[in-house]
């Protein structure tokens, strides 16, 4: 169920009660969350449970095992045979159609002909690659002895499953949330300003301006950009950037301010992403749970930036290679992976030099770099949004073709509105959040209240799905 | 650590903005909140939300899947909302709502009102079985296939297109997006005919409770004036139907005679003028039970186009399915290249895909037109 529904809103009311009400009894606390969470994910495709269920088992009992003395040997081996399951699982869900495909063009160039492949293709579970990094990282983080906490077989699956971030992040941590969930539940210090203010910002991006951009402008011109102005193509794109921010973020907001309710901190996965002043900047801020999670369970195992300038490149490039087809079986995110790759190599290179060094002090400089960054992360988008790179082509050229038209006001407005939402730093609401807290509790339920419904009469009929579920 | 990616910003870290907070007063201690106030809060919101949202909620509900979960929860809203009518609880959300037109209007993301009409409204709210919509099947679809009127006693809209109008390509999110798109592309390039989309996304022929293609079509029709009309309808409609008051569930034998006389009518509705009409069959879909359901759905679609004259039928399977015309992500083009024909859900086309079946109906119209 998507968050901002009634199916949601019901399903929250009861997960809430249940969960408090359960609070005191910690072992049917947690058991009540994961089959509340098993619930959630059924309520989707109930024939994707198993996947769910089976992965995070497996995980669980890896890591449980892991715990266990044992030789090195034979720790790396478990560790090996439970990562390379789910990375198998994840593969044959996710990836086989796509390299039956490149296998087929490969053999095609060398001149053998196979047609169609014929391959079974599955569907694809939601939120798949999300629950995938939590069982590594469970198996992982076990296996590096970092759980500071002996690991719970319920405590460990309602890790990987845990509702509010079970199918679009952010993504968590073993070494982090277990110690957490370990912590007894604390009923007298929930961190209920913070919850709404999350919820109702998040639901205005996603509902309001996510939906709006998506109808009124990107949409239209991804689907058609040589009918479209220059001008209109540029605003498709700002307008895809602000559309994509606020969807992803907004979902966050929503997962974050769900957390909260329930007692639980989840981590921050935005922080003004569009100010970034370098593409290593932009990864600093953006789905910064999944960045870190390349860094420390893709790039440093890689060889990091310990081996020399070639290596650390041949590092970067593959992770965010890597990083790109997570998002998707396809050319396009590849591309975009890749583009992102060669952006951050680049950068890396041209910021050692000692003269740029001293001119990224200069405000003028600074400016430009933040103008630069956020054009060269919307060619990125370009390629994530396009179905195929002939259409990421299409776009790009029509970008340059130059015919004229006028660009309407309001849309502009709306794009300049999503993209100072997606400027605010991931603290800058604190202020207003303390003071909202002061206000009585039934004024603060008041408002909370009329701003659901403002936000329901000014969103368009039905929901579209998040752009991240599909990952 | 070297690595270029995320770590905290230099410039932002806690200790700066906890200094920024400080300076502003809103580091002040916030109070702490207990499960109870969190629950009194939530309770007040709640209570907000349904009082002043008793039409959203009202309106959710009707769209729910037909079956005795939607019956509760419309018995118990229905009459809920009819309360709060009469004090006017909904006047804050209609003012939003009319915000949300307002901006609609001026940027254009609402799309064309002649297809919001086909949106059916709340019903006056009223004890059920009467709350529910009226149901707007023709008569014929109310019957069983042996005892349908023969075509010609069958009321005409009055609607007559014109010859020499351009396309009108209507449906669901299949016309809504690149499908649709290409269509559109590939058809006005080629032919030089006006070309026109109409569609809703989440929206079929088995639910008019909530969305009534067949009030807008006349309209649509009157307006365009279309020579060809293609049509892609039928993804969101293996559900469970209406027929009257009356639940049908998807699987019975009844209900492929009400949806057939649904499909029936809408062609003939389609086919009022001397207007061509081409029903796009739904593709095969990755997940194995939507592909049994669309195999259902257009055997249907089949038997109900070689009743009505001007309907053609085009078994896109044929085009985008992979050998055995099953599902493939991934498919020999005519020009021997394997391109990616369908998009990751599985069930819409990939802008290749997508070509294939719009060179096909390009063709479809050329040949159309000389005849």
């Amino acid at each position: 169920m998507l968050f901002p529904t009634v199916e949601y809103a019901l399903f929250f009311v009861a997960a809430f009660a249940g969960a408090w009400a359960l609070a005191r009894r910690d072992g049917a606390h947690k058991l009540f969350l994961l089959l509340a969470s098993w619930a959630f994910y059924a309520f989707w495709d109930w024939r994707f449970l198993p996947v769910l269920v089976g992965l995070s088992l497996e995980a669980a009992l890896v890591a449980i095992a892991l715990e266990q003395p044992g030789s090195e040997r034979t720790r790396r081996f478990l560790l090996g045979l439970g990562v390379s399951a789910v990375l198998l699982t994840l593969a044959l869900f996710k990836y086989l159609g796509f390299a039956a495909s490149v296998a087929a063009a490969a053999l095609e160039g060398l001149g053998f002909s196979l047609g169609s492949p014929r391959l079974p293709e599955l569907a694809l579970p939601v939120g798949i690659s999300f629950f995938s990094f939590h069982a590594i990282s469970l198996m992982v983080d076990g296996w590096r002895r970092r759980i500071p906490v002996r690991v719970r077989l319920v405590d460990a699956l309602l890790y990987v499953a845990f509702f509010p971030q079970l199918v679009a992040g952010p993504i968590l941590r073993a070494s982090t949330f277990l110690p957490a969930l370990a912590r007894p539940r604390d009923a007298s210090n929930l961190e209920l300003p913070l919850a709404l203010q999350r919820i109702g910002l998040g639901l205005f991006k996603k509902v309001v301006l996510a939906q709006l951009l998506a109808s009124a402008l990107v949409d239209p011109v991804f689907d058609a950009p040589s009918e479209h102005s220059s001008l209109e193509v540029l605003l498709g794109v700002y307008g895809y950037a602000a559309q994509i921010f606020c969807d992803f973020s907004g979902y966050t907001d929503m997962a974050i301010g769900s957390a909260a309710l329930l007692g639980y901190t989840l981590p921050e996965n935005f922080d003004a992403p569009y100010a970034a002043k370098s593409p290593q900047g932009f990864w600093r801020r953006w789905h910064i749970s999944l960045s870190s999670w390349l860094r420390d369970y893709l790039f440093i195992p890689l060889g990091g930036s310990k081996g020399g300038p070639a290596r650390t490149a041949a590092a970067l490039g593959l992770t965010m290679v890597l990083g790109g087809l997570w998002h998707g079986a396809a050319w396009t995110f590849v591309a975009w992976g890749a583009f992102h790759g060669v952006g951050l190599i680049i950068h890396r290179a041209w910021a050692a030099w000692p003269a740029v060094k001293r001119l990224r002090r200069s405000a003028v400089w600074g400016v430009g770099a933040q103008v630069l960054t956020f054009h060269f992360v919307c060619a990125g988008w370009v390629l994530f949004r396009a179905p195929s790179l002939g259409s990421a082509a299409e776009v790009f050229a029509a970008l340059f073709h130059g015919a004229s038209g006028p660009v309407p006001a309001w849309v502009a407005g709306v794009v300049l509105v999503a993209l100072l939402v997606s400027l605010i730093p991931g603290e800058g609401l604190a202020a207003a959040r303390t003071r909202f807290s002061r206000l009585p509790l039934v004024a603060q339920g008041v408002a909370f209240g009329l701003l659901v419904v403002a936000l329901d009469a000014l969103g368009p009929r039905g929901i579209a799905p998040f752009i991240y579920f599909q990952f | 650590m070297n690595f270029p990616l995320p770590q905290p910003p230099k410039d932002r870290g806690p200790e700066s903005i906890a200094a920024v907070l400080e300076s502003s007063g809103a580091t002040r201690p916030a109070r702490a909140f207990s499960v109870k106030q969190a629950a009194l809060v939530l309770a007040v919101s709640c209570g907000v939300a349904v009082a002043l949202d008793s039409e959203g909620l009202l309106a959710w509900a009707r769209r729910l899947e037909v079956g005795r979960a939607q019956t509760v929860l419309l018995r118990g809203l229905a009459p809920l909302h009819a309360v709060l009518m009469t004090v006017r609880a909904d006047v804050p959300r209609q003012w939003a709502s009319r915000g949300r037109e307002a901006l609609s209007r001026r940027i254009g993301g609402e799309g064309d009102p002649l297809l919001a009409e086909g949106w059916v409204a709340v019903a006056p709210p009223a004890p059920l079985p009467t709350s529910l919509p009226e149901p707007v099947l023709p008569q014929a679809a109310v019957l069983a296939p042996e005892e349908v009127t023969p075509v010609e006693a069958q009321p005409e809209p009055e609607v007559i297109a014109a010859a020499g109008g351009g396309v009108l390509l209507l449906g669901d999110s299949m016309i809504a997006g690149s499908l649709g798109a290409t269509l559109e592309r590939t058809l006005a390039l080629s032919s030089g005919l006006h070309v026109t989309r109409a569609a809703q996304i989440g929206t079929g022929l088995s639910r008019p409770d909530v969305y009534d293609w067949m009030k807008v079509v006349p309209a649509l029709l009157e307006r365009e004036r279309p020579r060809f009309v293609v049509v892609s309808l039928g993804a969101n409609d293996a559900t469970n139907l209406l027929e009257g008051d009356q639940q049908v569930d998807y699987g019975e034998p009844r209900w492929r005679q009400v949806y057939a006389a649904r499909v029936e009518a809408m062609m003939r509705a389609l086919t009022g003028g001397q207007t061509r009409v081409l029903w796009l069959t739904l593709p095969p879909m990755r997940d194995s039970r939507l592909s049994a359901r669309a195999a259902f759905l257009n055997s249907v679609f089949a038997q109900c186009a070689r009743k009505v004259r001007r309907v053609e039928f085009l078994e896109v399977d044929v085009l985008v399915g992979g050998r055995d015309r099953q599902f493939a992500t991934f498919v020999q083009a005519p020009d021997g290249r394997l391109l990616r024909y369908r998009l990751d859900d599985g069930v819409h086309l990939a802008p290749a895909g997508a070509r294939a079946v719009a060179v096909w109906v390009r063709d479809w119209v050329r040949e159309r037109s000389r005849n």
